[in-house]
């Protein structure tokens, strides 16, 4: 239940605000003029406001599309990220959102014919390359599509003939918007694993690893392609046990034939960041371990990184060596 | 959870302070003597009386936090009357301020209080005489200021809704107090929650105290000893007194535990 929505002018008669709004008709409404004198502002606590976010209605103005950063990818010359939200329903314990931003609340952005826009745009300048556009990297792309219908609106106006890639990412098992239409080769849907052990204890609020493998099946089936993604990878006891097991399982439910790519990431965080997030949780096991910084970037020693993307990419290629896999690594 | 909130309580007028007073056995604090400071024996909660007005309520804040020697994690909560016609006798959280000379706005945003009515209010140098809207003297004036020592989500803004008949009258206004007084404890255990959470970044850290007693550690160690003790404590639970007895220099001391936390291994 989300108490507060605060809603900036400019934006009160749009049909897509009223539409979301009709979802929270006991929720308090507070009209602002930008989402900027609520959101991320001096002296907000995070971990407070995620007992209960807030919602905040915006107009975005610019920045529809950015460059996603160094070594996020998955096999093309090109990649891009959109976010039509800020912050995601779930409190997973790594999530670098939590030190990116002091405020929990979410913002989410109503005029999402800006962010197609921009996109048809960059496509159209980047004709002749093959590009991936990322959706989801500053909010989890499908938890909240209940409220928002944002994949909704963008799905059927991505284009068949369109030989860019759209991912989708997301630990929700929301799937509606894909079961409206028929399968797409260029779009992924793409989701974020962790072994059982891990994500009972870090992956606060999002359905189980289990829930997420049954969505996966179910939209393989259907012709969806999708992504597994491995990110972050977490060194723990019993990695390889909890890795292998959580492999095998999704081998032996999805339809492989439907598995776009599979990508690994170590858990890294920019140093600055991860100062921020140990000290909103200073009593947090994970972020007590010896880390490593290298190229400002905190993250598990590049030994134990290696160790861990080759011993899974191993099992992966025991079950299907065809699979393309990648590996996210911005140092 | 910890137990180690504090509550600080800003009011302007004598009366408005009572049940405070009862409710946590709060005494008077005599040797603070620029705003009347009161507070319990724990020093959990401490509360001033202000004084009408946006700068009085200003300094009495800043004074009581110096007085009270109030971290970050206190929580603050600014209580008193709000000038109205409508929904008098109600008991409001505010949510939105603005200043009626500038129109500034300022958001206070407790969070988790959806059973709690709220409101908007106007913060004006002196009460108008057309009181349709919600108007008081000290609101935007309390919240910048705290505002700027604690987070936003540790402070309150609770006003009880009067019209100009009824303000001049001390009996009723206490009445209306006694009406209310049950949902303001709520709302402060609300607030004593978050401030507990905050309290865990400045607890003192186990061992510490006790290893710079026994060893010489320069300042920069001591910052390097405490955030390998944090990380220490989080991975292990056994004593660790025991372990770095055989060491006599802060070095040594260092050197172990980056190597203890190195092989230490997630395991939940």
């Amino acid at each position: 239940m989300v108490d507060t929505i605060y809603i900036e002018e400019k934006i009160k008669h749009f049909d897509r605000t009223k539409k979301i709004l009709s979802r929270f008709k006991n929720s308090r409404y507070i009209f602002i003029k930008k989402y900027s004198e609520i959101f991320n502002v001096k002296n907000q606590n995070f971990r407070i406001q995620k007992y209960n976010p807030s919602l905040i209605l915006a107009f975005k103005h610019d920045n529809f599309v950015l460059k996603a950063p160094e070594g996020f990818g998955i096999g093309t010359s090109k990649n891009f990220y959109f976010s039509h939200m800020y912050n995601c329903i779930y409190d997973c314990r790594y999530c670098f959102l939590q030190g990116m931003y002091s405020s929990s609340n979410y913002v989410l952005f109503v005029n999402y014919e800006n962010f197609v826009e921009k996109i048809n745009e960059i496509i159209k300048i980047n004709k002749d390359k093959d590009l991936t556009f990322f959706s989801g990297y500053d909010c989890d792309s499908l938890a909240m599509e209940k409220i928002t219908g944002f994949a909704n609106y963008i799905l059927p106006k991505i284009e068949k003939e369109n030989k860019s890639l759209f991912e989708f990412r997301t630990k929700s098992n929301q799937l509606e918007p894909f079961l409206k239409i028929k399968p797409r080769e260029n779009i992924i849907l793409a989701y974020s694993l962790l072994p059982d052990e891990l994500s009972n204890i870090l992956d606060v609020k999002t359905p189980s690893i289990i829930k997420r493998i049954e969505a996966m099946k179910k939209i393989s089936k259907l012709g969806w392609k999708i992504g597994l993604r491995f990110d972050p990878l977490i060194f723990h006891k019993g990695w390889k046990k909890n890795y292998y097991k959580l492999i095998q399982h999704i081998f032996s439910e999805v339809d492989n034939k439907n598995v776009h790519s599979i990508s690994f990431g170590s858990l890294r965080f920019p140093n600055q960041m991860f100062k921020r997030i140990k000290k909103l949780y200073p009593e947090e096991k994970l972020f007590s371990y010896n880390f490593d910084i290298r190229n400002n970037y905190v993250s598990f020693s590049k030994d134990i990184e290696e160790e861990m993307i080759d011993y899974c990419q191993s099992i992966i290629k025991k079950n299907n060596d065809k699979i393309p896999i990648f590996s996210c690594k911005p140092y | 959870m910890l137990n180690i909130s504090r509550v600080c309580r800003v009011v302007s007028l004598k009366e408005e302070m009572e049940l405070f007073l009862d409710y946590y056995d709060m005494k008077f604090r005599k040797e603070f003597n620029l705003f009347p400071i009161y507070s319990d024996h724990s020093e959990k909660n401490w509360l001033v009386i202000s004084g009408v007005g946006s700068l009085n309520v200003s300094f009495a804040s800043i004074y009581l936090k110096n007085c009270s020697k109030s971290k970050s994690n206190v929580s603050w909560i600014n209580f008193g009357y709000g000038l109205t016609n409508s929904k008098t006798c109600n008991c409001f959280v505010i949510d939105e301020i603005i200043k009626s000379n500038t129109n500034e706005k300022l958001y206070p945003s407790i969070v988790n209080i959806g059973l709690f009515e709220r409101s908007k209010i106007c913060t004006v140098e002196k009460f108008k005489n057309s009181n349709n809207f919600f108007q008081d003297l000290d609101s935007f004036s309390f919240f910048n200021t705290i505002s700027k020592y604690v987070s936003k989500e540790l402070i309150a803004i609770i006003k009880i809704a009067i019209n100009k008949k009824n303000i001049q009258k001390k009996n009723y206004r206490r009445l209306l107090i006694k009406q209310n007084f049950e949902k303001i404890i709520k709302i402060e255990k609300i607030l004593m929650r978050y401030s507990d959470l905050e309290s865990l970044n400045i607890l003192d850290v186990k061992y510490f105290e006790e290893i710079i007693k026994k060893v010489h550690f320069t300042t920069s160690e001591k910052f390097q000893l405490i955030n390998l003790l944090k990380s220490w404590n989080n991975l292990y639970s056994h004593n660790l007194t025991k372990q770095i007895e055989k060491f006599s220099k802060s070095y040594n001391i260092l050197k172990f535990l980056k190597g203890e936390i190195s092989k230490g291994e997630f395991n939940w």
